[in-house]
């Protein structure tokens, strides 16, 4: 019931375009690994993935309240899609060029997607019920950023291309396990007695709204 | 004075409040903070990018940097006009009682987005004088004409880019749209040949007048959805005169190396 929530027009969307980038590295004749372009198509993963917690009407999915915890854990199973493409295309490239580091692509892409899935469940742990939009904006910008600057420092670089490959998947590794980390704590339920407080207040004034129906998100 | 005006024609009523209106979307599109990250990190690259050009004078040409603007405020900017556009969907009910009409508050959110550009206009002044006070060598395959063309593209790409976002704030309705955008922008950049060899072959005057036509266009397409009847038309009629004359510039753009298309 809970995956019925999931804004899936959203998830497919971004991982079919990711999908398509990804399809055009595989089909197009290039020399060397299109590298920039499959973190391109990255990034459109990301932002799919970005949506997974966004919980529009996370009030009336169930009848009966199911924990917070409990509802990202079966979100999750919705980032499998964009894993899956990412997977299934870092595996198409290391087909057709051997020379693809199978091992530090796949980390680069868990890890990716575990830090935008840490930056929205932080962001609707602090009461925003969509942070889809914000947290794909900001880490598509960020993660784009990188790409197209390469900043320093150089030593652990987030996006290699020739060398430093165990280093970026030692930092993709450590940033995706510290992000699973904060999706798990920022995933349980809080209690907001000033918040509930207030609401108590406001409600006997709003009679033109509909009432609510007391489940929290 | 008093007699001077009096004869003085009085604005019209909807000058004078698109003006107000693009007057209050500058100030909100300025305290944006993806705005300012873009600023901070304008100056942050162009600080490091101005000393690296000393060293790699012989490989990297400064005209090459009209990356920078077209990044921190031109693909950052895509967010920012998608977010100011939506920022005013749920008020829609409440802003349909006002005299602004859509079309209107699309207008001067197109006239907001030319914040990046006075911004990236301040930064090819800067660029300019940095050139001359530290008298950077520079390449003799490319003229000071081509290479101040080179760097006004970078300033109009930083306001075609949050032009795009408008564009596609009033054509879409699912939520991410801003990032799709900015993933095709991005590699639609990315596939255009945009080395300083291209630039000295092709004609960066007639690219420059190219990127403008097509900040036209964005705008032009992004009043269409409101508009209506003979405003209708009027645009229709804009966006097709823009879109013949953006083919032209850029046919004249690649013609002296056609291999090359930097869409």
């Amino acid at each position: 019931m809970i995956l019925r929530g999931v804004d899936w027009r959203v998830v497919l969307g971004g991982a079919a375009l990711g999908a398509t980038v990804l399809l055009l590295c595989l089909a197009l004749p290039v020399e060397g690994l299109p590298l920039t372009y499959v973190r391109l198509a990255l990034i459109a993963l990301v932002g799919a993935t970005a949506f997974v917690l966004d919980e529009p009407a996370a009030a009336v999915v169930d009848a009966v309240p199911v924990p917070r915890r409990r509802r990202t854990a079966v979100r999750l199973i919705a980032t499998l899609v964009p894993l899956g493409v990412w997977t299934a295309a870092v595996l198409g490239l290391a087909v057709r060029h051997p020379q693809t580091p199978v091992r530090g692509l796949l980390v680069e892409g868990a890890g990716a997607l575990a830090v935008v899935l840490a930056g929205a469940a932080v962001l609707r742990w602090t009461g925003l019920r969509e942070p889809g939009e914000v947290t794909a904006t900001f880490t598509g910008a960020t993660l784009l950023a990188f790409l197209l600057f390469d900043p320093p420092p150089h030593s652990v670089p987030v996006f290699p291309v020739h060398d430093g490959w165990a280093t970026s998947t030692l930092l993709w590794a450590g940033l995706g396990l510290t992000a699973l980390i904060v999706v798990a704590v920022a995933s349980g339920d809080v209690e907001r007695p000033a918040a509930e407080a207030l609401r108590r207040i406001h409600i006997p004034r709003r009679r033109t709204s509909p009432a609510p129906n007391g489940v929290s998100s | 004075m008093s007699a001077g005006l009096l004869e003085r024609p009085a604005a019209p009523a909807q000058t004078l409040a698109l003006r107000s209106l693009a007057a209050l979307e500058a100030r909100r599109y300025a305290r944006s903070p993806l705005f300012l990250i873009g600023v901070s990190l304008l100056v942050w690259t162009t600080t490091v990018a101005t000393g690296d050009l000393a060293k790699n004078a012989a490989t990297a040409d400064p005209g090459d940097l009209d990356l920078l603007p077209a990044f921190c405020l031109g693909l950052l900017g895509v967010f920012v006009g998608h977010q100011l556009t939506r920022s005013l969907d749920g008020a829609d009910e409440a802003l349909g009682a006002t005299p602004s009409d859509r079309v209107r508050r699309t207008a001067a959110l197109c006239l907001a987005c030319l914040v990046p550009g006075v911004v990236a206009l301040v930064w090819v002044g800067w660029m300019s004088a940095a050139l001359a006070m530290w008298r950077i060598p520079l390449s003799a395959s490319i003229s000071s004409g081509a290479r101040a063309a080179m760097l006004l593209s970078g300033a109009v790409c930083a306001v075609g880019g949050p032009l795009f976002g408008v564009l596609v704030a009033r054509w879409t309705r699912f939520p991410g749209s801003a990032l799709v955008a900015v993933v095709v922008l991005a590699g639609w950049t990315l596939l255009s040949p945009r080395s300083a060899a291209w630039v000295a072959g092709g004609s960066p005057g007639w690219y420059l007048a190219y990127l403008v036509l097509l900040c036209g266009l964005a705008a032009s397409a992004a009043l269409f959805p409101g508009s209506t009847g003979p405003r209708r038309t009027r645009v229709l009629r804009v966006l097709g005169s823009l879109a013949v004359v953006a083919v032209v510039c850029l046919v004249l753009a690649v013609l002296p190396d056609p291999a090359r298309i930097p869409l």
